[in-house]
């Protein structure tokens, strides 16, 4: 049975938050391009993507990974039957949303959010941002509920 | 949102509306607490142009033409992820997402996250990224 599209993205959030270069770069496309788009950044194929993981300043706590809080947002592959009746693959991106919650080496927590096209189902386009958690401001105190972050 | 125009948004936004801001842990539930919000903002809010850069990341309504040559349209959830970039009253800019789950054609959740713009390598902007 072929592996579904939300278990590929969690081996690859799970690959990227333990560092597994191994497995990381069977899930790479060799085309692969990626983007921050809060800083402008972007950086081409497998050899660029290791290279940033390894090279962040203070290393990344693997072990705190909240994979829990990994969420895959996109649908299946989806499949059509022909007036033939033939199954077909419907046309159109497989582009995926992934939402993920990552401790960083000062304590603090992101949310990263990642906008992933894949091709010949590997990840080809990453379009990535990284949100700061923080308090909620007191003008907003009264007119929302406060979920527990965990 | 940009124009402020409560009665457009008011038909668009599903009663039981959940709105989540997981970086705060704040949510919000119903139309009611969604406006206050934008109406209350520190500043006025996000200035005009609000929106640049907005892109709505989700196939179109897909239909399937079936072995009787029915046109019936294909199951999926609802679910849309809607990025954009916005100017605060500080002057910072930002980038938004959000997840949007729609229902009877309304906005039934919304996710929503805030990354603001910062230095390259973005990497080191984390590192000393000032919370608060």
């Amino acid at each position: 049975m072929p592996e579904s599209k939300q278990d590929f993205f969690r081996r690859y959030v799970q690959a990227i938050a333990e560092r597994d270069f191994t497995t990381l770069e069977t899930m790479i496309h060799t085309d692969y391009v990626g983007e921050y788009p809060q800083s402008g950044e972007r950086f081409r194929g497998f050899a660029a993507l290791r290279f940033q993981l390894e090279q962040y300043p203070g290393g990344l706590p693997a072990a705190d990974f909240d994979e829990a809080r990994t969420k895959v947002l996109g649908e299946e592959e989806r499949w059509a039957i022909s007036p033939g009746y033939t199954v077909l693959p419907l046309t159109g991106p497989e582009r995926f949303t992934t939402v993920s919650r990552a401790p960083y080496p000062d304590g603090s927590r992101w949310w990263v959010v990642s906008i992933i096209t894949l091709k010949d189902d590997k990840v080809w386009r990453a379009e990535t941002y990284f949100a700061p958690e923080f308090e909620p401001p007191e003008w907003r105190k009264g007119m929302v509920e406060i979920v527990p972050r965990g | 949102m940009d124009e402020r125009d409560f009665a457009t948004l008011e038909k668009m936004i599903h009663p039981d509306l959940v709105s989540d801001m997981p970086q705060s842990g704040e949510r919000t539930v119903g139309f009611a607490g969604f406006r206050a919000q934008l109406e209350q903002y520190p500043g006025g809010g996000v200035q005009n142009p609000v929106a640049t850069d907005a892109r709505l990341l989700a196939d179109a309504e897909r239909w399937a033409i079936t072995p009787a040559y029915t046109v019936v349209p294909l199951a999926g959830r609802k679910e849309f992820t809607v990025l954009f970039r916005a100017q605060y009253p500080d002057g910072r800019w930002w980038h938004m997402l959000t997840l949007v789950e729609l229902r009877d054609e309304k906005i039934y959740r919304t996710v929503n996250y805030f990354a603001p713009e910062m230095p390259a390598p973005l990497a080191e902007s984390i590192a000393a990224y000032q919370h608060g």
